[in-house]
Parts: structure tokens; sequence; C-alpha cells
């Protein structure tokens, strides 16, 4: 069975795997509510129910979850990478890093 | 879809969802006699806490408001206040007196008044069994949905909370606005990074810096005791968990809010206002002090989500607790109501609210939940802003 992703509004440009995949799994993505499915190729390791791109993202550009921005691509990232601290930043202060 | 539940209308016109008797301590030289008397007799519920002497003026304020709320509440049928001597400006007299304004039969018991602690438990427990007797012929009426002031709250968060049991929360407070009614959130700490958000759902700008104020009120608090709350935000268990930014984890924790606007917003502990929507009070993510500032806003019932797993039960106002976390329904089900980890294998929200709608309103109708059949009265939690003096 291939791995699913939870995609909570049609803006989002992230997705939360089901479960953990591995480099190389492809994950259904399907809009909540919605009938058509995208397949993605995982590039990363996803620990469980964590996020990765489903589209490519520039660096700088939003990071879209819940239909709004939950902080900007700090580079740029390709669909299927792995989507955490890594690579974005909050618009804001965060709890690993010194707030700027 | 149900339009209506039955509850207990009362004279002032709330309508219970229960019909008990409070034991309302005044102060903590009360408590015992609040307890035992529950104890004894049936259908009576106590209300316990540390406070109501050598508190601060704004503190004691606060207290007085609480109980004042908690006699309010629809779902006391009849309210015993019991005092132990006299504390300027939280009386038992002060709050009976209020309380009294919503014609339900309230009375006052006062320790030293008594002459002394037997005395004064034998006097509490007549007016228990005799009010008892007074109000459990009252029937249940059939009322509609627009009746109910739905409380939601949510603590041991992880990543399943945004995607599941939250929204399924969200879901409830949109259909009983929809009927007409009344939802009512909280949590301060939860919206810091939440602000576009709040300014995007507030009916007017005057709310939304309302609730804006509350956060950054919150913020200058937390930093006066020397703690930075952003910086510390997400926490490492939450980055652990896979959420990445501030942001990120408030508005996960704001999907319990649906998709109406904010209509208003109410101080800790301040009565709801009339108006049908969504309403917000100023609480700390404390489940215990935020849960009970709800309850002294007049709310009946309240969907407590959560992630890991929880006991948390307000003694009054109905509690009932959902998770979508698999892990956590397996090992806490003893003090939990519904699952909604099917979620994450393909159920729809529409499916898994409407699951959490019906167990709410069968909550309503009568249906006891786990924790109150356990009495798991643990949630009674006056917040404060000062030390004691």
């Amino acid at each position: 069975m291939s791995l699913r992703a939870l995609i909570i509004h049609p803006d989002d440009n992230v997705a939360n795997l089901i479960g953990s995949g591995r480099k190389g799994e492809s994950v259904q993505c399907t809009i909540e509510g919605q009938t058509a499915t995208t397949t993605v190729s995982l590039l990363d390791d996803i620990p469980s129910n964590h996020k990765f791109a489903r589209v490519a993202v520039k660096a700088g550009d939003p990071i879209i979850k819940y239909g709004l921005s939950i902080g900007r691509a700090s580079r740029d990232i390709r669909a299927g990478q792995y989507v955490h601290v890594h690579n974005i930043e909050s618009n804001r202060g965060r709890g690993d890093l010194q707030d700027s | 879809m149900r339009d209506h539940f039955f509850g207990y209308p009362r004279e002032d016109g709330q309508v219970g969802i229960r019909n008990h008797v409070l034991m309302l301590s005044g102060t903590l030289y009360a408590n015992p006699t609040c307890e035992r008397v529950a104890h004894m007799v049936q259908n009576t519920i106590p209300i316990v806490h540390p406070l109501g002497r050598c508190q601060i003026a704004p503190d004691l304020a606060r207290t007085y408001k609480t109980l004042v709320g908690h006699g309010l509440n629809p779902n006391a049928g009849a309210v015993i206040v019991v005092d132990h001597f006299k504390e300027q400006g939280c009386t038992a007299d002060d709050i009976a007196h209020e309380v009294a304004k919503s014609g339900k039969p309230v009375e006052v018991v006062n320790i030293r008044r008594e002459g002394g602690a037997i005395n004064a438990l034998a006097k509490a427990t007549n007016l228990a069994v005799e009010f008892n007797r007074r109000i459990t012929g009252q029937q249940r009426q059939r009322v509609p949905l627009s009746e109910l002031i739905y409380g939601f709250n949510c603590g041991t968060s992880d990543v399943t909370s945004g995607l599941a049991h939250n929204r399924c929360v969200g879901w409830v407070c949109d259909r009983v606005i929809e009927a007409g009614g009344r939802a009512l959130g909280a949590e301060t700490t939860e919206m810091f990074g939440g602000e576009t958000l709040i300014r995007k759902k507030a009916k007017s700008p005057e709310i939304a810096e309302k609730i804006l104020g509350f956060i950054r009120a919150m913020d200058e608090r937390i930093l006066a005791c020397g703690v930075d709350l952003r910086g510390s935000q997400p926490t490492g268990d939450n980055i652990a968990g896979g959420l990445s930014t501030i942001e990120e984890k408030a508005l996960g924790a704001m999907q319990k809010w649906g998709t109406k606007p904010i209509v208003g917003a109410l101080e800790y502990a301040e009565r709801i206002g009339e108006e049908s929507g969504l309403w917000i009070m100023d609480t700390p993510g404390h489940g215990g002090e935020s849960i009970t500032g709800i309850a002294a806003a007049g709310s009946q019932v309240m969907s407590f989500s959560t992630g890991g797993g929880h006991t948390i039960n307000h003694p009054l106002m109905i509690t009932m607790r959902l998770t979508g976390n698999r892990e956590s329904w397996g090992k806490m089900q003893e003090t939990m109501e519904v699952d909604v980890s099917d979620m994450f294998e393909g159920t729809l929200l529409d499916e898994a609210g409407e699951r959490l709608f019906n167990e709410v309103l069968d909550n309503c109708d009568g249906k006891m939940t786990k924790a109150e059949a356990l009495k798991e009265f643990n949630a009674f939690a006056i917040n404060r802003c000062g030390p004691s003096v």
C-alpha cells in the first residue's frame, strides 16, 4: 500500500505524511474533500506525521498550511523534500534559534 | 442534524443540562464542609479551591467573579455558599446575593455564624437534602440548539491536534453558531503566532485589538517573571513532534475556532454576551484555569481535545474529551469519549465532526461522560494575577 498524506487546504504547499516514509517512496496526495490525486516521490526520509513539500517552494516564499502562512522557506525546497526547522523559518521567534 | 437538546430552562433565561445542587466554597477553610455534604447527599457537587483569603484586590475580584459565575451557571439548580469568616470583597453573602438574582434557590452557611464546623455541616446537609427535593421534580424540556454555549479547550497537544481533533471541535463550533448558539474558546498562550488569523476572524478591528491586547499583556507578565515564552516556542517536544514554527503551532490550536467570525472578547471569568457567534476569553493555557473561566461565563458543556489523552473534567460544566491520536485513545479511553483517529485513514472532517457533535448533544441530553460517572472532579482552578498577601 502506498503512503498517504493529509492536505487540509487547497492552497497548502506542504502536506503531513500519515505515518513515516523513506526516501524514494511515493505518496498519494489528496486534498481533503476532493477526489483528484497527485503522486509525490519522497526525496528524504520523513518522520511520522511530519511535513514534506508537495510542490516546489522558492527560498523566501511562504510555507502554507491550513491555507495560511506558517513561515517562509529559508532555502529552495523541491517537491518531496522534508520540510522542518532546517529549511523553513518563522516570521516570528523560533525556539532553537536566537530571536533576530 | 439535531437542532435541539433537552435541558432545564432557568428563570433567568439560561438553560442547564444538569440539575445539581452546588456546594460553593467561598474560601479554602470552607472546603471540607462542601466536600462532606457532597459525599453524603446525592446529586450534590462541590466547588472547592485554595483561594478567597489574603489575595490582592484584583485577584480577590477575580475569585469573586469566578465563584458568582459558577453559582449562576445553569447546570446548578440550587446553590449553597459556604464560608468560614468574612473576607471583604468576596463574602458568601455577596456571592449569594448575586446568584439569587437568577431566581434559583440560594442559601449561605457561615461556619462561624453557625457555631463551628459540625453545626455548619449539619445545616448545610439539611439544606442540600431540601434543595434536592425542591429541584429534582423539574423535567427536562426540548429547547433549540441556539440555547447552547459550547465551550472548548485543548491540552497535551501533538502533531495530530491541528490535523484531526481540533478541526472536529471547529466543525462543531460552526454547527452550533449556524443554529444561533454561541461557542467560547480561550487559551491566550496558544494564540502567540496566530495574530494574523485573529485579525482576519474578528468581526471588528476593536475585537481583534482587544484579543491582541490579551496576548501582549500575557507576554509582558511572563517576561516580568524572567521567562521569554516566544523565544521558547515551539518547544523542543513540539519540534520533535513535527511542529516547525510558532505560527504552525498556533494555527493548529486555532483549528478549534472553526470558520465563523469572532463576535466578542471576554476578560477572565466574564459572563458571555447574548450575540450568537464565536467568543474568545483571556485565560492561560493551564487547562483547569482556562475551563473554569469558561464555566464561569455560563457554558454548559465543553469539548476538550487532546493529543496525549487526558482526565481533565470540570465538576459542573460537562466536559467531554476527544483525541485523534490512536495510541492515546488506547491508553486513556477510560476518561475519553470520542476517538477521531480514523481521520488519518481517510475519514473526512464532516463525518468525524458529526460524531463529536452527536456525542456533545447526547451529553447535553443527560448522557454521562466517563469522567462524570467517575466523579473525576479535577479541574476547578481559579486564575490569579498576583501574589498572596
